[in-house]
């Protein structure tokens, strides 16, 4: 079981890496969507510097650069939903293996990217603004950087599951979501500025305990690290199993109305 | 000429509802609105406020230009339609050129619609300063997205990912044109290069019409600089269309791709 869970998730890792060669060249990625993201994340430091503190600055930097490598995670909505416009979901339905799994495989090549357009804008742009950490801090920092980027896109498959009804509204579901976590999450605005209530929904979303914890690590607050790392990790989990649900719920309904065809729609 | 147009606006229209996505600039414009808003109240810097606000409407309309208006060709050309429009006897600049102005003139709403975020989330009431200056920036941006789109969807003839250099362009243009941000804030060699931005212009224009502190001559500067980049980038998009058909004719590359 296990050995075919992980079978399945290789292979469809490895297809979303073929996909996501064709889709970029080295070149492409480094002077086109590396550039852009370093620009955007400029942007917001300089939003902060413009406000008028290096803590501002710096509040807005790491923000954002945890912002667009989840962004970058959040490509699996419409990644998700090209393959039911590709035709490939009466295979995903003929194949034995869950389409939880096949889908969470499938677009893994986001959450690498994620990572490292990331730790390029937060420790690259960091240094030219001035903004330095220690090798223990990149190394935990990194590793929490992953984990929140895993969590954004468990959410975002969650969200794709039910994107696959209507395909059509896939950038507007990754966008509005993104944003959304944007504003919510702490990642440019403080938690605290908002009412209570949207503290409390950003709880239950990803990015927000991740994002705390990368802060709480730049202050070497170890207990924040560990608690805000381990609530992170719990909405993963929760989300991917939410996923899992959606897609087989969505493969189910589908199966019994006879509607996995060739679909634009 | 006249029903030639009218018959091209109403197609391009009738396109632009069509698709769902060419929408998407509408619902994250005001999200980022609240973003940035939100950003500069929670540091109580209120004063910074213009930029908040004007800032993420100048960005959707950039991006309507990147992303619809400069996408007609290339959509003409993957639907197999552009050998009809090069062998029609309407000129192709007036097919282009009203076919963009409808996507960017729809882009416009992306400004009222700000400021009404800006008051629903945040009870932020945006006063105008300057109307007779709102009206002509209106008028000369209109022209500046106009050219400034036909220009990029002449260029994106030439690019097989066309898709990953229109993401590219957006935030540079962003950062270039400091929408967000006074442009002191930025170092001093990429200031520089902020004068040749149009988007530069159009955002000390619409900050000072709609909240003032500009001065008659710093508006006329601002204006004519504005045009000045307009002009350039309409002889710019009228070399790139002719260098395109040319060699679409040359190699027979036009048609179904």
């Amino acid at each position: 079981m296990i050995s075919r869970f992980s079978r399945v998730l290789l292979w469809t890792s490895i297809a979303g890496f073929y996909d996501f060669r064709a889709m970029y060249t080295w070149k492409s990625w480094t002077f086109g969507w590396l550039l852009r993201i370093l620009c955007q994340v400029a942007m917001y430091s300089l939003v902060g510097s413009a406000v008028g503190s290096q803590s501002k600055l710096e509040f807005l930097l790491v923000g954002s650069s945890v912002f667009v490598a989840a962004s970058a995670a959040l490509t699996v909505v419409a990644s998700t939903s090209w393959e039911k416009q590709n035709g490939i979901l009466p295979l995903i339905a003929a194949a034995p293996a869950n389409i939880g799994t096949v889908f969470a495989g499938r677009s893994i090549q986001w959450i690498v990217d994620g990572l490292s357009v990331g730790l390029v804008s937060m420790f690259g742009l960091g240094a030219l603004f001035g903004i330095r950490y220690s090798a223990v801090q990149i190394a935990v920092i990194a590793a929490l950087l992953l984990l929140t980027t895993f969590s954004v896109y468990c959410f975002g498959l969650a969200l794709a599951a039910v994107t696959l009804y209507s395909v059509n509204i896939r950038s507007i579901v990754a966008n509005v979501s993104g944003l959304t976590l944007l504003i919510v999450s702490g990642a440019v605005i403080p938690v605290d500025f908002w009412p209570a209530w949207v503290g409390t929904v950003a709880k239950e979303l990803p990015l927000t305990h991740g994002l705390a914890a990368i802060r709480s690590m730049r202050e070497s607050a170890f207990a924040d690290v560990a608690l805000n790392g381990l609530l992170e990790f719990l909405v993963a989990v929760t989300w991917l199993v939410i996923s899992y649900v959606l897609f087989n719920l969505y493969l189910a309904r589908a199966k019994r109305t006879g509607s996995i065809e060739f679909s634009q729609q | 000429m006249i029903n030639a147009a009218i018959g091209l606006a109403t197609t391009q229209f009738r396109l632009l509802l069509q698709d769902q996505s060419n929408w998407l600039v509408f619902i994250t414009g005001p999200l980022l609105t609240v973003a940035f808003v939100g950003i500069f109240l929670s540091s109580g810097r209120s004063e910074l406020l213009p930029y908040a606000v004007i800032g993420p409407a100048l960005m959707a309309l950039f991006q309507v230009g990147l992303f619809v208006a400069s996408e007609i060709v290339a959509t003409d050309k993957s639907a197999g339609t552009i050998d009809a429009i090069l062998a029609a006897p309407t000129p192709l600049g007036l097919i282009i050129g009203v076919r963009v102005a409808v996507v960017s003139l729809i882009s416009l709403i992306a400004i009222p619609e700000s400021i009404f975020v800006a008051y629903l989330v945040f009870e932020v009431t945006i006063p105008i300063e300057h109307p007779l200056l709102l009206l002509l920036t209106l008028i000369i941006s209109l022209f500046a997205l106009i050219f400034a789109s036909a220009l990029i969807s002449g260029v994106l003839i030439f690019f097989r990912s066309a898709r990953v250099l229109q993401n590219s362009l957006s935030y540079p243009f962003f950062l270039l044109s400091g929408v967000l941000f006074p442009i002191a804030t930025l170092p001093m060699w990429i200031q520089s290069l902020s004068p040749y931005v149009f988007l530069t212009w159009m955002g000390v224009l619409f900050r000072g019409a709609f909240f003032g502190g500009i001065d008659p001559g710093s508006a006329v500067h601002a204006s004519l600089s504005l045009l000045a980049i307009s002009g350039v980038m309409l002889l710019l998009a009228v070399i790139v269309f002719r260098i395109a058909v040319r060699r679409m004719k040359q190699t027979g590359e036009f048609g179904f791709e």
